[in-house]
């Protein structure tokens, strides 16, 4: 009985050894960073060092081009040290800000910003941006209005991605074209002439895929989502409508049966069996990251790079597109807003800014960077970096509830090209939905 | 030995077996294959399994981009926190609700039920307010310390085993005098090896495997575990596959080891019932 | 001395024996270490949900009471009744299946055969490959027109679906890889299987019971409260589906929008979690949850109710 006792006591002592040690290591650890900084005080260092934590959202060689900004930064500035973390997913951004945990500076999805930052989760940077006069007039409009509710800036754009029409130039030639379309109507002529069925009806080539982006064609009909004025949602807005018409237009044409079989047999995104490397999408629309795949993948492959064709009523609408954005902001309640301003405007700089786009192939949200030479190496950037002076371009309407309205947007839109929902009723099942969100 | 016999005991088994096991092999086998095509071979249409040159320096790569043995090494701290308190904990809390008779135990069994009803989202943000009030965030205590509590999942698990065990085997020491705590660690811990080697092996995979919870908690690259490692082979518009696929082949080779050697807990146990009859 | 020991305590309109008391700090103690992790880790997360489900809750500013709207929201939901109707499809056909699969494998994987180590692990190998890796494999494997399950279709002479691209089809795509781990589950029957007296069969045997009686008359019951731990999680972990739809149909790849084509695979933990944490929609989200607990608590509890007809426990 005794020994029997002696063995759990021993079993008790070592488990809350285990306890124990993992409490004290993770404390320790913990600690550290507050630590280095209070010995660095101690020290004869003249200011106290700050040490900043800042959560991005690439991963492996993009994150590496990050990792190199933030040594540069580090080897500068011995006094605010920033330490990196690469985390992919954005749960945990949300989780530690609403837990009083948050990085001092992060990343995140321009269409998160508003919604985040009109509930408070993201410090408004416009005393900072007045006191150290940063020239938000250098900034995209599209790009930066992603950013912006209410007379607040919540973060800057860091990178931004627009959209253009990429073309099969061979399969284009075939069909007898001999330029990209230019209009909406020619569009819809080359996709009926670039789609060819095999004998037994089964399709074998795609002019272009109709479930593609209603935003961008919606922008090109001069559709808005949103009517600031009247404090209206306007997914019924007559030019949303026309571009959802077009898509389900072409949709029609083959049917949701022919279409899931046709796509069934297309490679992977990132693989030379991209659809529109294989031929078997003669036109696509796609981002400036595109031509690097290409580079990569397609090497030998013959494509133009044109802009998103426009409603031939409307000409002065030429040159549309859907702006989407990267940023950079500041979480609420970060113990050291001066530096965290301090790092976060560094890297909005345009040396930085162009040393980071230009490494990830994303687009700048400065116009003073557009030409730039560090993007002369990027493949298809000329073409990117001129159309992103367009002034047709567009980002969704920043309000707080962006995200729901497109996310429902985006599944009636599904329902309509696949006929569970007629087209009107469709779009009035969105601003039903929405509408009361509008506060 | 008879044909029928033979036919019974042997070729039918075998026969079932292999034909199923293709089914869960392949698989794997798949994997493997993958992590040893280029990258341009991997999303090959029609597909074929066989890479056309085995690159064996995906694997270099690999290794190269994340730093497996120091993310293995955490990773695997917490894993064995993880199992030691597993089966310190659940055995005990699933001992009370079974096998002593007292006025709690259906209470806490339907508690136990509950908790593991209610969706795991709506609690994240409060639990990790309680963490963050603790001062634990970035450190492994979140991942572990739950363990040393006893999760429902084991708890109800081990309370179906114990209710199996027949009542005499306890009751025949307790007219010896022998004490609770005896019975529980020298009779009844026994007879549930098979079950306490599930639960070992389930908590060991399930913390090994684990995204969310070293995601949220940890916020040093230091304290990395393998799974987060494996989020640096994923951009946004697809993943460096080949790399991935020969991290997850590494991933999985502890998993296989630690199943095919702990299996022989599974088999001791059978005659515990049978020496008692 | 066995009397008091195997009757449940006998009810007492006052008081408790000595006897009683005695099981009762007994109890206590051992359950001790769940009863504390409880209390500190588990009932304030799990009644601020509760008190969340009354409020709209952004996140990141205080909940303010909203009473019932949170509930009454829900009931003109569309979304919900979709999820709910993908999930109880998942409830009632995976489930059993899934039961059943992982049953017949425990059994193969208990013959006393040769190599029989070996068979156990490969049956296992499908739990140790990561999520990301599977996913792939299984577009891969599905594929309507190179998978290797359409291929096997087309050479039976079977209609051949589009699988994880059409709705229809969708759901059963995730049986079929359920079934595919179904090694894990049947890890939990073969442990139980170990414990089932070899005397028994033996005994059985003798008397000329052929081996289905002996299934169904030593195998079965000795299994059956296991297989009541199986059904049970099985149905709560049915209604909680929700890493499989997010890695197959994620946010990225399809507009922000989860739930794979025509939203057949918008599970009721998926539609909770794009209100929760996309839409910032804590309070409404904690509602959902509320609804999906006390569904799955009815349900359950009627489960463990009809279980006193079918399980039987050797303790008892």
């Amino acid at each position: 009985m005794l020994r029997k006792g002696s063995t759990w006591g021993l079993i008790m002592v070592f488990l809350l050894a285990a306890v124990l040690s993992g409490c004290g290591g993770g404390k320790d650890s913990a600690a550290s960073g507050q630590e280095g900084g209070e010995a660095a005080k101690g020290g004869d260092a003249p200011k106290e060092k700050v040490q900043l934590s800042f959560w991005y959202g690439w991963t492996g060689p993009e994150a590496e081009a990050l990792e190199k900004l933030i040594k540069k930064w580090n080897d500068a500035n011995p006094d605010i040290q920033v330490k990196g973390l690469s985390q992919s997913d954005y749960q945990k951004q949300l989780t530690a800000i609403t837990g009083g945990n948050p990085p001092d500076v992060a990343s995140n999805f321009g269409q998160d910003v508003v919604p985040w930052g009109e509930r408070g989760a993201m410090m408004p940077l416009d005393d900072f941006i007045r006191k150290d006069n940063v020239d938000l007039g250098d900034f995209v409009p599209a790009a930066l209005s992603s950013s912006q509710a209410s007379g607040k800036t919540y973060a800057l754009p860091i990178a931004m991605h627009v959209s253009m029409l990429f073309y099969n130039k061979e399969l284009l030639e075939k069909a007898g074209f001999s330029g990209p379309p230019e209009t909406m109507g020619q569009l819809k002529e080359y996709i009926t002439k670039l789609s060819i069925k095999e004998d037994g009806g089964k399709l074998q080539q795609l002019g272009l895929w109709p479930g593609v982006d209603a935003y961008t064609f919606s922008y090109a009909y001069g559709g808005s989502y949103y009517d600031a004025d009247k404090k209206q949602v306007t997914p019924d807005d007559a030019g949303v409508k026309k571009a959802v018409e077009f898509g389900k237009g072409i949709w029609d044409q083959f049917g949701s049966k022919e279409l899931d079989r046709f796509a069934s047999g297309l490679g992977q995104y990132m693989s030379p069996q991209n659809p529109f490397f294989t031929g078997k999408y003669a036109m696509t629309i796609d981002g400036e990251w595109l031509p690097t795949f290409i580079k990569q993948y397609a090497p030998n492959l013959k494509y133009g790079i044109a802009p998103i064709p426009y409603d031939e009523s409307k000409p002065d609408l030429k040159d549309p597109g859907n702006v989407t954005t990267s940023v950079f902001y500041i979480p609420k309640g970060v113990k050291h807003p001066e530096e965290s301003w301090k790092f976060l405007k560094w890297m909005a700089d345009p040396e930085q800014m162009a040393e980071f786009t230009a490494a990830i192939g994303n687009l700048p949200t400065r116009t003073s960077l557009q030409t730039h030479e560090s993007y002369k190496e990027v493949p298809g950037f000329q073409e990117f970096l001129k159309y992103s002076s367009s002034p047709n371009l567009h980002s969704f309407p920043a309000t707080s509830f962006s995200t729901e309205y497109m996310t429902e947007f985006s599944n009636q839109y599904n329902a309509i090209l696949r006929g569970d929902v007629g087209l009107d009723e469709g779009l009035k099942r969105v601003k039903d939905k929405i509408q009361p969100l509008v506060k | 030995m008879s044909a029928a016999k033979m036919l019974r005991t042997k070729i039918f088994p075998h026969t079932m077996l292999i034909l199923f096991a293709f089914f869960f092999l392949f698989p794997f086998i798949w994997l493997v294959f993958t992590s040893l095509k280029s990258s341009n071979e991997i999303f090959e249409l029609p597909p074929r399994i066989l890479p056309a040159s085995f690159q064996w320096s995906n694997y270099k790569a690999a290794f190269e981009t994340v730093p497996f043995g120091h993310y293995m090494l955490n990773t695997l701290v917490i894993c064995v926190l993880c199992i030691v308190g597993q089966l310190f904990a659940s055995p005990l809390v699933a001992y009370s609700i079974s096998r002593i008779p007292w006025a709690g135990s259906k209470i806490i069994f339907a508690i136990v039920l509950a908790t593991m009803i209610l969706p795991s989202q709506v609690q994240l943000i409060p639990q990790y307010i309680i963490f963050a009030k603790l001062g634990w965030v970035n450190t492994i205590l979140p991942l572990t310390i739950g363990a040393f509590f006893g999760a429902p999942f084991y708890i109800f698990l081990l309370r179906q085993f114990l209710l199996g065990i027949p009542r005499e085997l306890s009751e025949a020491a307790k007219m010896d005098g022998a004490s609770e705590l005896r019975i529980y660690s020298q009779i009844i811990m026994p007879t549930l090896k098979p079950a306490l080697a599930t639960v070992a092996l389930f908590t060991f995979v399930g913390a090994y495997t684990d995204f969310m919870g070293p995601l949220i908690y940890l916020n040093d690259a230091a304290k990395w575990t393998l799974t987060l490692g494996l989020q640096g082979f994923q951009q946004d518009h697809g993943a460096q596959w080949e790399k991935l696929m020969a991290a997850s082949t590494i991933m999985a080779i502890p998993m296989i080891l630690l199943y095919f050697f702990g299996q022989k807990y599974y088999m001791q146990s059978g005659s515990a019932f049978t020496g008692f009859k | 001395m066995i009397e008091t020991v195997s009757a449940a305590p006998p009810k007492r309109r006052r008081g408790w024996t000595r006897k009683e008391w005695h099981y009762f700090w007994l109890g206590l103690v051992f359950a001790s270490p769940w009863i504390i992790g409880f209390l500190v880790f588990t009932v304030y997360p799990f009644f601020s949900s509760l008190y969340f489900s009354l409020t709209e809750y952004d996140l990141f500013n205080p909940p303010k009471w909203v009473g019932m709207d949170n509930y009454a929201a829900i009931m003109k939901d569309r979304n919900f009744y979709k999820s709910i109707s993908n999930t109880l499809f998942m409830a009632f056909i995976s489930v059993p299946v899934t039961l059943f699969s992982s049953l017949l494998i425990a059994l193969l994987l208990n013959f006393k055969v040769k190599g029989i180590r070996y068979y156990r692990t490969i049956f296992y190998l499908p739990a140790v490959i990561p999520g990301v890796a599977s996913a792939l494999l299984w577009t891969w494997m599905l594929n309507p027109d190179f998978g290797l399950v359409n291929i096997f279709l087309r050479w039976a002479h079977l209609p051949d679906p589009a699988w994880l691209l059409d709705p229809r089809f969708t759901k059963p795509s995730l049986i079929l890889m359920g079934l595919w781990g179904s090694g894990a589950g049947a890890l939990i029957f073969l442990a139980a299987l170990q414990g089932v007296p070899q005397t028994y069969y033996e005994a059985a045997q003798v008397d000329g019971a052929n081996w289905w009686h002996r299934f169904w008359r030593i195998t079965v019951p000795a299994l059956s409260p296991i297989i009541l731990f199986q059904l049970i999680m099985g149905l709560i972990g049915a209604f909680q589906i929700f890493t499989e739809s997010y890695i197959l149909a994620g946010g990225k790849s399809s507009g922000g929008a989860l739930g794979g084509p025509g939203q057949s695979l918008l599970f009721y933990a998926v539609n909770l979690y794009q209100e929760a944490f996309i839409n910032l929609k804590m309070g409404y989200a904690s509602a959902l949850a509320w609804i999906l607990f006390v569904i799955v608590m009815l349900i359950t509890l009627l489960v463990l109710k009809t279980s006193k007809r079918w399980v039987y426990y050797g303790g008892e």
